[in-house]
């Protein structure tokens, strides 16, 4: 499903150069679920960008279900986000000026569904929020607006899911309620998941586990820590 | 650390990025845009003076029947202020045998003070001072004449002499052009030119002889309002008898004062524009401005500082941007004045126009003034409006960005805001009901065009929903952008309406001067033809292939009573000393051939009047006026009070008669006709055909008002230009002040997989909605405004505009969408995680 080849992502500046990612690589079934975790400024959400096709590698490459994204144009990669990709960010990235429901719709119209409205609802329904489907981001707690993120998230039906510390900006029980729902959702859709997140009891619900640390991505062998 | 150390370390900081920049590049766009037409306008008024001092000879010319007292002319010398002289009459020059009547003027050896006395000698054309001592230089009449003659007689041009009273003068030049020509209006008899010191010589003032004393006066500057010289005019204003006048500039051509009147208030206009323009980009950026640090200022709050501290640093801040700002703003206007000027003068040469009249532009201090105030003005009062907002928040409602309610003291500083605007416009402009009536409606058409707006947009996402001729996720854009979408539309039709207005005005302006002096107008006017030379008269016009407006009688008669009531007691006692009263005016009647012209009902005695005369002595439609013409009475009810263009080089009356009322009197015949230079010694042969007419030549006076009219003509399609880039910049400023909110939703939208054409779909539906809305707004607004600006401000006639309304439909949805489009681009170029970034500081 998602295959990591010798990925680096290097700043480069008149005088030096900063390494953030170097020689990545990693191979992800289908259906698996995985963790990065690192400290802060580790390169965590660089490397999920670069998943995603949401940024450029200096090198490398990353390949989503056999296409190479840095072989694909950006039309293309917008064309296989739409089709295959969702993404969880930690500050939300709602649009302000839509509902929750818009919000949730905006995904499955961009495929051009004509059930956009009914799917959405559902999915709200799914996340606890059907009675707020009205309400704009503003009005709804941080909690609540990663619940519509989520929702969002799955709209599309993507087969690869990003999410990037989804727990970071909430409270405990928040940040509880909101890893139960992506993972039950996770597990309904069969989706691949690829996590940053700082928490470990997170990383633990994850198949694997990788840790970043100076520049560089190792799996943390589970039976051996355990 | 103080309150002011800390502001300026923030100051500092802040201008290094963020918001802070792009409000100082609009404020500097702004500003810049403001004092460069500011810049052209002080430059025009200086060129267009400096022109009028060169056509006048002086800056002030003092005209006398007598000589004026020493005392004048010894106060003027202690104001260093420069004077010459010119002694001006009708006498007669003696060619050999041959007599010949010319109006002399003596001048001083200084003359002229300013401008080109300009002769032709021997075949070139120098320019000179005046003629030296025992020379006479004769004007291109004269000079034929004597040709003629030296040709009849097989004489020598340098052996000429010609005799004036007592004095035998060499013949040393052809005059080609005189300064001070204006002053006289037109001459009776051809001119020729003498020094001031051979006049004695010549033995012909007397006593009692007719002479028109003219009095020059000068000093370095251009400008008569700068220096000695005003203060001197107003000292000789109060000291001036009867028979005594003082004027500068063109003010005694009507024509050209017309004009310049109306040029004048065209300029008021243009900058009265572009100060608002300046405004509206200085308002929408110092909105965002202010928007974007609320969340600063809460974490201030949070950190302990206090509303008022808060309040202090920004002003402070703001403070320095402004001065910074209105500074960068002047130097980029002079920069853009000069430059703009440059490319103009060499793509479109105008001729006689000073380009480079680099001596002025010590005097161009209005701008600078004008664009510190405005910019320091505006911006201050603009962003405290949302600053203070911060008194009615909690911290955490203004980092969430709760929406925010109007509070009462915004509505004041945008009141302080708007009445400041006025201020430095009646400053700006020196004009304060074209100022007053301008605000007037721009306020009006605010309030309007918002609503307008309102409508239509709902208008459209109603129908657009229910057609479906727009996709959804369109339509859902444009609903959820309607604030940030109806303030864009405001704003852009604001723009384009006074871009519109200043476009109409300018080409109704064009057009109107360019009618007003066709091709052949006529230079020449011919008066005492009589009755029995009439028709010889036509007849050697038609040979001589001149055209004629035609003929027009002329009777002489005085008013005598008004509805039975003596004159001098029926008018108000203010128009007893009207010239009309006190001397024969010239009558004329209606010819039947084209008796619609003025109307009559042709069942009574009836009369048309000049509206001027007729206001002046209070006359009205059905009062009776008497006449008398020679020993007879004569009476007529006023049918029609008729507006005389009196700039128009046609013949025109006070009093016209309706026909069969006084076609038995003693008449003679006035008509105009035009000769081409080349053709002027025509009039010798005329005048020998016929040597009763007299022949009175504005052919040079004609001439000048058409250059002055292209000269005006070419200012104003200069201002046009300045004010379309100024406009085209803050278009762009205000476009791109709007839409950054569009950047990150666009950037997230594209993290859900939309591709660039869908993106593209939404904004290009929604900038031409946007266009297209403006463009509607815009002409109904344009229209509104011109039709009151035609009628109370230039008075010109009024149509509507169609072609202008597809134009700027057109120019506006390209415009719009392809800038927009344009500052957008970053969505489709950078990588989408860097957007959304960038939006998260």
């Amino acid at each position: 499903m998602l295959v990591v080849n010798s990925l680096a992502k290097k700043i480069l500046s008149p005088n030096s150069h900063l390494d953030i990612l170097n020689d990545i690589n990693f191979h992800l079934k289908a259906g698996e679920t995985m963790a990065i975790t690192g400290v802060s400024g580790s390169g965590k959400s660089t490397l999920l960008s670069l998943l995603a096709g949401l940024d450029k590698p200096t090198s490398g490459q990353v390949k989503i279900d056999g296409q190479v994204l840095s072989e694909l144009s950006e039309e293309e990669r917008a064309q296989l986000r739409r089709d295959k990709v969702g993404f969880i960010f930690q500050s939300f990235h709602l649009i302000p000026a839509l509902t929750a429901l818009d919000n949730v719709m905006l995904p499955l119209e961009l495929k051009g569904d004509d059930d956009a409205q009914e799917q959405a609802l559902k999915l709200l329904q799914r996340v606890g929020l059907s009675e707020r489907y009205n309400h704009k981001p503003l009005q709804l707690s941080g909690g609540e607006q990663q619940r519509v993120a989520i929702a969002r998230a799955f709209a599309g039906k993507p087969r690869l899911l990003f999410a990037d510390e989804p727990t970071g900006n909430l409270d405990q029980l928040s940040g509880e309620n909101v890893i139960d729902l992506l993972f039950q959702l996770n597990q309904e859709q069969g989706t691949t998941l690829v996590l940053v997140t700082h928490d470990p009891l997170l990383a633990k619900n994850c198949h694997r586990q990788f840790r970043l640390e100076q520049s560089s991505l190792q799996e943390i062998n589970l039976q051996e820590s355990e | 650390m103080s309150v002011l150390a800390l502001a300026w370390k923030f100051f500092k900081r802040e201008l290094r990025h963020g918001e802070f920049t792009l409000l100082l590049l609009s404020l500097i766009i702004a500003i810049g845009s403001l004092s460069s037409v500011g810049f052209l306008i002080q430059h025009i008024e200086y060129s267009m003076a400096a022109h009028a001092n060169q056509l006048n000879g002086a800056q002030l010319i003092l005209k006398s029947s007598v000589p004026v007292p020493q005392r004048w002319l010894e106060e003027a010398r202690k104001e260093n202020i420069e004077q010459a002289q010119m002694q001006m009459f009708t006498s007669m020059l003696v060619f050999g045998d041959e007599f010949k009547l010319a109006q002399i003027k003596a001048v001083s050896d200084n003359f002229p003070l300013q401008g080109e006395l300009r002769i032709v000698r021997k075949n070139t054309i120098t320019a000179a001072k005046a003629p030296p001592r025992g020379e006479i230089w004769l004007d291109l009449r004269l000079e034929e004449h004597l040709n003629e003659r030296n040709n009849e007689k097989q004489e020598n041009e340098q052996q000429v002499s010609i005799e004036l009273g007592e004095f035998k003068f060499q013949v040393g030049g052809v005059l080609d052009r005189v300064p001070g020509q204006s002053s006289s209006f037109f001459s009776i008899a051809p001119s020729a030119m003498i020094n001031l010191a051979d006049l004695a010589l010549t033995d012909i003032i007397q006593p009692g002889s007719k002479i028109d004393y003219l009095y020059f006066f000068s000093n370095s500057s251009a400008s008569l309002k700068s220096g000695s010289l005003e203060a001197y005019r107003q000292w000789l204003q109060d000291k001036l008898q009867p028979g005594q006048t003082l004027r500068s500039g063109v003010e005694d051509i009507k024509a050209v004062n017309a004009s310049l009147q109306k040029a004048g208030r065209y300029l008021s206009l243009a900058a009265m524009l572009t100060l608002l323009l300046s405004a509206v980009a200085i308002a929408i950026n110092s909105h965002r401005y202010g928007q974007k640090q609320f969340k600063n200022n809460a974490i201030m709050l949070c950190l302990g500082c206090s509303e008022n501290h808060i309040l202090f640093i920004e002003l402070i801040k703001l403070l320095l941007l402004g001065l910074v700002g209105s500074v960068l703003g002047i130097i980029l206007g002079y920069f853009v004045f000069t430059g703009l000027l440059n490319i103009i003068e060499t793509v479109l040469p105008v001729e006689g126009f000073s380009m480079h009249a680099k001596e002025g532009y010590y005097y161009y201090t209005l701008p600078v003034w004008t664009g510190l105030a405005a910019g320091l003005f505006l911006l201050l009062s603009l962003s405290m409006a949302n600053l203070t907002q911060i008194k009615k928040m909690s911290p955490m409602g203004l980092i969430r960005k709760d929406v925010l309610q109007e509070n009462i003291s915004q509505k004041w500083f945008y009141l302080i805001a708007f009445a400041g605007l006025i201020l430095i416009s009646i400053w700006y402009t020196e004009n304060v009901r074209l100022s007053l009536l301008f605000y007037l409606v721009l306020l009006i058409s605010v309030i309007v065009l918002y609503f307008l707006a309102r409508v239509l947009l709902d208008v459209i996402i109603k129908s657009g929903r229910y057609f479906q001729i727009i996709n959804r996720l369109s339509l859902l854009n444009l609903e959820r952008h309607k604030r940030a979408v109806l303030l864009q539309i405001t704003t852009f039709s604001l723009i384009f309406s006074l871009l519109i207005v200043i476009f109409l005005v300018r080409t109704e302006l064009l057009e109107n001067w360019q009618e007003q002096f066709p091709q052949n107008t006529p230079n020449h006017f011919v008066i005492n033809i009589q009755s029995n030379e009439k028709r010889q008269f036509i007849d050697f016009l038609e040979q001589n292939s001149i055209k004629t407006q035609g003929l027009y009688p002329m009777v002489r008669g005085r008013l005598t009573h008004l509805n039975q009531i003596p004159i001098m007691q029926a008018v108000p006692e203010a128009a007893r000393e009207h010239n009309a009263l006190h001397r024969e005016l010239n009558l004329s009647f209606e010819q039947t051939q084209n008796q619609k012209r003025h109307h009559f009902s042709g069942t009574n005695a009836e009369i048309s009047i000049e509206s001027t005369l007729a206001e002046a002595l209070n006359i009205h439609p059905g009062d009776v006026l008497g006449f008398q013409i020679g020993s007879r009475k004569i009476e007529g009810k006023v049918a029609v009070i008729r507006v005389v263009q009196w700039d128009s080089f046609q013949p025109n009356f006070y009093i016209v008669f309706s026909p069969g009322l006084i076609e038995q009197y003693s008449m003679n015949w006035i008509g105009s006709f035009y000769l081409s230079s080349g053709n002027k010694f025509k009039l010798n042969l005329l005048v020998k055909q016929f040597p009763g007419i007299t022949i009175l030549e504005v052919d040079e006076i004609l001439k000048e008002v058409q250059l002055i009219i292209n000269r005006i003509s070419n200012a104003i399609e200069l201002i046009f230009v300045f004010i379309v880039v100024a406009g085209a910049l803050i278009l762009s400023s205000s476009l791109m002040a709007t839409l950054s909110s569009r950047m990150y939703e666009n950037a997230v939208i594209r993290t859900l997989g939309a591709s660039t054409g869908q993106i593209r779909h939404f904004l290009l539906v929604e900038f031409t909605v946007v266009a297209l809305v403006s463009t509607v707004i815009a002409v109904v607004l344009a229209e509104g405004a011109s039709y009151v600006l035609y009628q109370q401000v230039f008075q010109i006639a009024y149509v509507l505009h169609p072609q202008v309304w597809l134009g700027l439909s057109i120019i506006s949805v390209l415009s719009i969408s392809g800038l927009g489009l344009l500052m957008v681009n970053k969505i489709f170029t950078q990588p989408a995680n860097q957007l959304l970034n960038q939006w998260m500081e």
